[in-house]
């Protein structure tokens, strides 16, 4: 079950590709033209989203709804047909579709300059001067809406397999390359992988029936799928939704639970693994409890680690699947089978560090917002969190797992600050949330212990002031010498501790830390 | 105080002890800010109040280390401290506090001239030029960083430290957590300036924490943390050294606490939320307006050693436009990055008073 998606700006050229592959794959193909005709039907205004995107028109708030519907339907519509056997897909920016499923091979085609003046030149009767200007015109408006939509640019190459420069090669040579490259086992099915794509699939159907459904449609709702447990998280002002929501959602095939949680926000978790037995699940629990709030995983990791497979997949409002897909799992070493499909033992799954846990864990608790997966530098973070909803809180957990512990304390701080700077949210370190927003009686006690102690310092030295200065500096500091330099090095740090300690733990207590 | 102490420690009373723990508060929100020792303001200001240069100097550093040992050891935790990098610079920071402690010691046991003049004025004016000289430069350059570079997020020159990776100076060291190599040599030379100017007017990271992030090439939290690291020791020695003098104040160390370890958390968290071209444009400023508030006070020191010959009720002038001066720098930079933190502050608290609803609800 090969699932080809070409993205590519010219049309005509990504088609001819795309049908010609088909044919020798002898499957399908299907284009974002076909989607989109029939996602307008369907009730989606995607013309309109396109024009108030680019131009921007609507508020945000609007355009994020019709933008997740958007999403889910085009979802949607290709799960579905890539479920019935090999699929080749064809679209402008199609190749962040389908992210964290690695049996998609994602395929970038750069038309030929000319070829590509002269179709426009063709079908919009333009001469060559304007058409040049309508392409230059045309590639930045892409770029625009690839970052609302995906939250990542058009042409960011991490995300595809494979670019296919059409100056270079024939479309005839690149279909063969293609039809060869879909049967190595790279990018075969797994049992994770499809996994992963039911997921993406129902979450798909649901927020797509929850978007047209004359009960639901318009309410602001996260949904996220594992394993047939669907998890929605609505607002407050939505509560009076919530309850209709299982009514609407019960007739979908696949669906074998219900979850509905109220969140009043969100808090996410960006870790490279999750533990739910840690005591900062503990703590994040508590304080989503305190504040009402779902709590969305993001699992990050560094480009050279093995990726993850699978793992639920969120359609929030607004939201971000614009974070990139997870890494593909490393190629098995040549078989030395002779490459008899039958005899391939399954590639083992990739371990998802406790996200499935995790996420499973807040599912159970409802408070569970969704999951992703980040790979690469910070920046893809700061990209989904701009893009993202308004998160209250972002908490780094476990991170920087190679490196030694140092190293992976100062990195951990580092990216804290990092995003500090560059996002409007309070960015937490996940050591710091009991002291920050879960103090107990040990703060107080300590706080107290450390005023007392160093009350009685200061009020022994302002006391016995003449005595404590003839002791350092006068007649008895040239009998006892070396008594009154001890004295010193003694005193002073017991009070820069205590006190230290006291006014640190105030401070925290006041949010100043 | 009486006798011989009373020539050497002022009396303290109710109106000092608050100004000592304003200057201990102004200088732990800009060191908090600017990831120094804040001594640029706080031995300063405390001369301005008729406390002799050398005491000021050895309560202050006094004060230093306890607060380096609190500071390293959060440091420490975050992972910012480079202990190695630390030790080699040790080896030469601590003949270099020693140094500077003998050459301030006899300065004020002489006078400074050797032919009686007033008590202090030498040791105050070698401290105050040493101060001036120094911290210009210092002030200077970063000025000139800052306004040469472009952007918000411009980092600081690497230029000198991959001029001096192309230099190879056996034997090199592989400083692991700021994963740089950098020669003995060069770390050894700059320990040694250090310690010196630790000793001498106790701002000793005013050439550490730059040496290391422009010719060591060391990041801005791993250099901070180190130097903190590194002044816990230095300071120590320093303590010891001073104490071992007879020159400590522990009144001046203990008010200065009172104010400081409250300023550096508020400047700390000041870092966090003011972008870093700002934060090192204000440090610019504040420690030339700093430079300039001591270099008035010369023309005194200058008087009273009978190198100049103006009215003695000139001295009054000079102290009070100098002290004018430091506390209007002092205040200003404080102000500016007191209102940046609690501006956050507020900003935050809003943020989080739209979702303080207690109590999850689950259907």
């Amino acid at each position: 079950m090969a699932i080809v998606i070409i993205s590519s700006a010219d049309e005509q050229t990504r088609r001819e590709l795309a049908v010609n592959l088909a044919r020798k794959l002898g499957c399908d193909s299907m284009s974002r033209e076909q989607i989109l005709d029939a996602a307008t039907e369907a009730g989606i205004p995607v013309g309109r989203l396109e024009v108030a995107v680019l131009k921007r028109l609507a508020p945000r708030e609007r355009l994020s709804r019709d933008k997740a519907r958007y999403l889910a339907f085009v979802t949607e519509s290709v799960c579905e047909r890539a479920s019935k056997g090999d699929l080749v897909y064809h679209g402008r920016n199609c190749h962040l579709l389908l992210q964290g499923i690695s049996h998609v091979i994602r395929v970038c085609v750069v038309p030929e300059p000319d070829r590509r003046i002269n179709n426009t030149m063709a079908r919009l009767g333009l001469d060559r001067e304007k058409a040049i200007e309508y392409i230059r015109n045309l590639d930045g408006d892409l770029d625009n809406w690839s970052h609302f939509v995906h939250g990542v640019g058009l042409t960011e190459p991490r995300y595809f397999d494979l670019v296919f420069n059409l100056q270079n090669i024939s479309i005839e040579s690149a279909s063969a390359a293609l039809c060869s490259m879909a049967q190595l086992s790279d990018f075969q099915p797994t049992p994770a992988s499809i996994r992963a794509m039911k997921n993406l699939w129902l979450a798909a159907k649901v927020r797509n029936k929850i978007g047209t459904h004359e009960l639901t449609a318009g309410a602001d709702l996260r949904v996220s799928t594992q394993e047939g447990r669907v998890t929605i998280t609505y607002m407050p002002g939505q509560s009076k939704i919530a309850p209709k929501i299982p009514e609407v959602v019960a007739g979908i095939g696949g669906v074998h639970e219900i979850v509905c949680t109220m969140a009043t926000t969100n808090l996410l978790w960006i870790a490279e693994s999750f533990d739910p037995s840690s005591s900062l699940f503990a703590e994040i629990n508590d304080l989503a409890g305190r504040w009402g709030a779902a709590v969305e995983l993001l699992r990050w990791s560094t480009p050279r680690e093995g990726g993850i497979e699978g793992g639920e997949t969120g359609f929030a409002v607004g939201s971000s699947p614009g974070v990139s897909p997870p890494p593909r799992p490393v190629p098995k070493a040549m078989d030395p089978t002779g490459g008899i499909e039958d005899d391939r033992e399954e590639p083992e799954e990739v371990p998802d560090n406790g996200l499935a846990t995790t996420a499973e864990r807040l599912i159970g608790a409802g408070r569970f917002g969704g999951s992703g997966s980040a790979t690469g530098q910070m920046e893809t973070v700061v990209t989904s969190l701009k893009s993202g909803p308004q998160y209250s809180l972002v908490v780094i957990g476990e991170m920087f797992l190679s490196k030694p512990s140092s190293v992976k304390t100062r990195l951990t701080r580092d990216a804290a600050s990092f995003l500090r700077e560059r996002v409007n949210i309070p960015v937490i370190i996940g050591d710091e949330l009991q002291g920050q927003f879960l103090p107990g009686k040990r703060h107080l006690i300590g706080i107290a212990s450390s005023l007392l102690g160093s009350a009685i310092l200061f009020g022994l030295v302002f006391t016995h002031q003449e005595q404590v200065m003839d002791f350092l500096a006068g007649p008895a500091w040239k009998k006892w010498r070396i008594l009154a330099v001890l004295g010193v090095a003694l005193v002073v740090p017991l009070m820069a501790y205590l006190y230290g300690r006291a006014t640190g733990l105030i401070l925290k207590l006041l949010k100043f830390g | 105080m009486h006798g011989p102490l009373g020539q050497m420690f002022i009396d303290i009373s109710f109106s000092a002890a608050l100004q000592i723990v304003m200057i201990g508060f102004i200088g732990g929100v800009l060191s908090g800010f600017i990831g120094s020792g804040g001594a640029f303001f706080m031995t300063p200001g405390m001369m301005n109040l008729g406390i002799h240069g050398v005491v000021a100097v050895a309560s202050n550093i006094t004060h230093k280390f306890g607060k380096a040992m609190v500071g390293s050891h959060a440091h420490g935790k975050m992972g910012n401290v480079d202990k190695r990098l630390a030790l080699f610079m040790l080896i030469t920071a601590a003949g270099g506090i020693r140094l500077a402690v003998w050459i301030n010691s006899l300065l004020f046991k002489s006078g400074g001239d050797g032919n009686g003049a007033v008590k202090g004025a030498g040791a105050n004016l070698y401290i105050s030029m040493v101060f001036v000289c120094i911290l210009s430069v210092v002030a200077l350059l970063m000025l000139r960083d800052v306004l040469s570079q472009d952007g918000e997020t411009a980092g600081p020159s690497t230029r000198i430290a991959q001029l001096l990776g192309r230099i190879y100076l056996p034997p090199v060291i592989h400083l692991k957590v700021a994963d740089v190599k950098v020669s003995l040599w060069v770390i050894l030379l700059i320990g040694l300036a250090t310690g010196y100017l630790a000793g001498t007017i106790g701002v000793g990271g005013f050439i550490g924490v730059p040496a290391m992030i422009y010719v060591f090439g060391v990041p801005t939290a791993v250099a901070a943390g180190t130097e903190l690291y590194l002044a816990m020791f230095m300071g120590a020695f320093g303590m010891l050294n001073y104490a071992w003098e007879g020159y400590v104040d522990l009144r001046l160390t203990f008010l200065l606490y009172l104010g400081s370890l409250v300023g550096i958390h508020l400047g700390t968290y000041g870092v966090k939320v003011v972008n870093e071209k700002l934060i090192r444009l204000a440090t610019a400023v504040i420690i030339l307006l700093c430079v300039l508030s001591r270099g008035i006070a010369i023309p005194a020191y200058l008087r009273q050693l009978n190198f100049l010959a103006i009215d003695a009720r000139w001295d009054d002038y000079f102290n009070g436009a100098s002290k004018a001066m430091l506390y209007a720098s002092g205040i200003a930079g404080c102000g500016l990055i007191l209102y940046n933190v609690f501006r956050a502050y507020r900003q935050r608290r809003q943020l989080q008073s739209t979702f303080g609803i207690p109590g999850p609800l689950a259907t």
